[in-house]
């Protein structure tokens, strides 16, 4: 029976196991070691790679572009965050707690999540931003706000914050929904209890609702981390314009490395190193583990049961 | 009698099937004999076979990919036992391309490349480029390509440490950068000529703006391209490769970079007031819809604004102009195009080179300019939009890349941010420098 279960075993985890070190362990090993070395393109041969020890790291560490990337992706981490969570949480409680057309609401919210992302970048670079016709130009014009529909919110000066508007905005619905459902389990009695005992709703929202849902905003808060650290779409169709320091990050500065930067013209430009491009992904992983530890320390350890 | 009369029916209606089987296969036999005789006489063709596939980075239906298509029937009809297999892969082919070879795949021939990248790749053509070309017995392969691809090729190759007096590729649809404009426009505002030096442009911008015309509309992914084009013409293109190695360079103190930001300041007047705010097309867009007068772009553009502009856009093209004083001189201009070569291991790299002299022969370039594409070879006229483009590209006699080979960490993070200010007025030429010489020393 015990060889026949052991069997069992290699039957159904042989397939988990062959995908987890080929599909994950080995480009994971191969970009490791791709990071110490240089590499002109992501397909030239083994044979071609010029050993270089640490010499990527180095040179990642003393180049300014990517202190600016590392110091954009932390803005879009600290204030992104705090807006997201804040409205979100808000927009969960409000509704959670019963509005007309809740459920209308709800969806309006959450529309934005579905769209793909691309679109709603085109959106809101060529239309909401847009300075001649765009909404935010009619909604400040028609009430008479002259300076904010003045703004240019698509020129360099404002471009990284137009930016994390817009993608705060796209991301509210996901975890507003997250929260809502949290909310939906907590039990009624424990409301009517602090209630009796003379809460108000501000007090039953920090010490009864917010408790009860930490569990969540742990695992939200986690997925934004993960989301900021690899945040590469929307800086890169944001500013077509490559190495952009107004929008760039980690992300999209290691895929300039490794593929080369090219304005409108087809030809792949040169000079890239591949290695360095490895270096930045190797980076990233660290400092998404060094994060990863930093949620687990930060969030309290207790749980209530409901 | 019926049985008589369906007999004879049903013999009718064989023999007819049979003179209709016969009348086909004549007349197969006819297109087959016109597609194996050979427009080229016997003796010219090698004894060539087998199959040739080419990864091309264009899409079923353009024009490059018709021209090229054209090239394919032609060569396999002077060599009826090759055969040539492409694959439309598209713009990122390029990612595509190189897995696969590393992978073992059949590819002969390559495009869309930087020489930069895996040099090893390209197989040396320079004896197919010394024959004579294709339907052109008196110049060689070499000869009827445009003399500035050629130099744009061996430029390429230089860089990227390959010999510079060899081919391991060659340009083909070419590109050049200069000012499109709209010459309605320029009528209104009184302008006859295009202007042809720097101040004769200003004054230009000027008549524009006092007939109430926005002079000139740009767009976040080409505004880089007016002072990288003002500046290596006033230092010369030595002082932009040493500018481009190192910020530290001297040449970034230097009175002309101050003088490029005091004239991108004085452009900035000019400027339409929705340049700031620009985001890629949505500049060409207003050149298209007549609300500006010119747009700096290379000569690809009136093809990718070609539904908003429609047939009657009234489209003119100058080159950049020359910059008084200047190092460079009006032949200095942005060329490319897109570089084809032979993998260096091909199977059949006899049969691919050949393929290759059709693709640049007059004949199908020709055609393609008549589709509307770009030729490179010598004589060829383009067409439509681009028409004066002929112009453009056959007085340039120095060759430099899109940004003028102007780029660098600093350059994208610092100069060129500083530079779209400038022209947008969000800040002034001298404190624009000033962040420049503070800037330098992190980079």
């Amino acid at each position: 029976m015990k060889k026949g279960l052991r069997r069992m075993y290699v039957v159904f985890l042989a397939p988990v196991v062959f995908a987890f070190v080929f599909a994950y362990l080995y480009p994971v090993t191969r970009t490791i070691q791709m990071s110490f070395f240089k590499v002109s393109d992501i397909s030239a041969a083994r044979d071609t790679w010029e050993f270089v020890g640490l010499y990527n790291y180095q040179d990642l560490f003393n180049r300014q572009l990517f202190h600016v990337s590392i110091r954009n992706m932390f803005l879009i981490f600290a204030v992104g965050g705090l807006l997201v969570f804040t409205i979100s949480i808000f927009f969960a409680w409000v509704l959670h707690k019963g509005m007309r057309m809740g459920n209308f609401w709800r969806n309006v919210i959450y529309l934005p999540t579905v769209i793909t992302p691309v679109a709603m970048i085109t959106v809101w670079t060529q239309y909401v931003y847009n300075n001649r016709y765009g909404l935010l130009k009619t909604i400040f014009d028609a009430v008479g706000l002259e300076k904010l529909s003045n703004i240019p919110w698509t020129s360099t000066q404002y471009a990284f914050w137009s930016m994390v508007i817009a993608f705060v905005f796209c991301s509210i619905g996901g975890n507003m929904l997250v929260y809502m459902a949290a909310m939906k389990k907590i039990p009624d009695d424990l409301y009517d209890a602090a209630f009796i005992d003379g809460a108000t709703d501000g007090k039953a929202f920090f010490s009864v609702t917010l408790p009860l849902i930490m569990d969540n905003i742990k695992t939200q808060v986690t997925f934004w981390v993960i989301g900021c650290i690899g945040f590469f779409l929307w800086s890169r169709v944001f500013s077509v314009v490559p190495s952009d320091p107004t929008t760039i990050t980690p992300a999209s500065y290691m895929y300039d490395q490794i593929f080369g930067t090219s304005i409108s013209t087809n030809a792949v430009a040169g000079n890239t190193n591949v290695g360095m491009g490895a270096a930045i992904g190797v980076v990233l992983c660290i400092v998404t583990v060094v994060a990863l530890a930093v949620i687990n320390l930060v969030f309290p350890k207790e749980k209530y049961e409901i | 009698m019926k049985k008589t009369l369906a007999l004879m029916l049903v013999l009718a209606t064989l023999l007819t099937m049979a003179a209709g089987c016969s009348g086909n296969h004549d007349a197969d036999k006819g297109d087959t004999q016109g597609a194996n005789a050979s427009s080229v006489p016997a003796e010219d063709l090698k004894q060539l076979s087998g199959k040739v596939v080419y990864w091309s980075m264009f899409n079923e239906g353009e024009p490059e990919a018709q021209a090229i298509q054209k090239a394919a029937d032609m060569f396999m009809k002077d060599y009826p036992e090759c055969e040539v297999e492409i694959q439309w892969t598209g713009r990122s082919n390029q990612n595509l391309v190189g897995p696969a070879l590393e992978g073992g795949e059949q590819i002969d021939i390559l495009d869309n490349f930087s020489y930069g990248m895996s040099t090893e790749r390209y197989l040396d053509i320079t004896d197919m480029m010394n024959e004579p070309a294709y339907g052109q017995k008196d110049v060689t392969v070499a000869e009827s390509i445009l003399p500035v691809l050629n130099r744009a090729n061996e430029q390429g190759q230089v860089q990227a440490g390959l010999a510079k007096d060899k081919y391991y590729g060659v340009q083909m649809f070419p590109w050049v950068v200069g000012f499109f404009y709209n010459k309605d426009l320029f009528a209104q505002a009184g302008v006859t000529e295009p202007p042809k030096t720097w101040s004769e442009f200003v004054a230009v911008c000027e008549k524009l703006k006092a007939a109430g015309i926005n002079s000139i509309t740009c767009d976040d992914a080409y505004m880089t391209l007016i002072p990288n084009n003002y500046l290596a013409r006033l230092v010369g293109s030595d002082k932009i490769a040493a500018m481009s190695a190192n910020a530290s360079d001297p040449a970034w103190q230097s009175e002309e970079v101050k003088q490029a930001f005091a004239q991108m300041e004085k452009l900035s007047d000019f400027m339409s007031p929705q340049t700031a705010t620009n985001k890629y097309p949505a500049g060409q867009q207003e050149f298209a819809l007549g609300e500006a007068a010119m747009y700096l772009n290379a000569s690809w553009m009136p093809s990718e604004v070609a539904d908003t502009a429609g047939e009657d856009f009234p489209w003119g093209f100058f080159a950049f102009p020359e910059v008084e004083g200047g190092v460079e001189k009006a032949g200095y201009s942005s060329v490319g195009g897109i570089p084809l070569a032979v993998y260096s291991k091909s199977q059949n790299p006899e049969a691919a080179k050949e393929f290759l002299r059709y693709v640049i022969s007059k004949e199908v370039q020709d055609f393609l300019a008549e589709l509307g594409g770009a030729p490179a070879t010598v004589g060829s006229e383009w067409t439509g939009p681009r028409a004066e483009c002929t112009d453009v590209i056959g007085a340039a006699d120095k060759v430099s890349g899109l940004n003028c080979d102007l780029s660098s960490e600093f350059v994208s993070a610092v100069f060129t941010i500083e530079m779209n200010k400038v022209l947008t007025k969000q800040t002034t030429a001298d404190k624009a420098v000033s962040v420049l010489t503070s800037e330098a020393s992190k980079y």
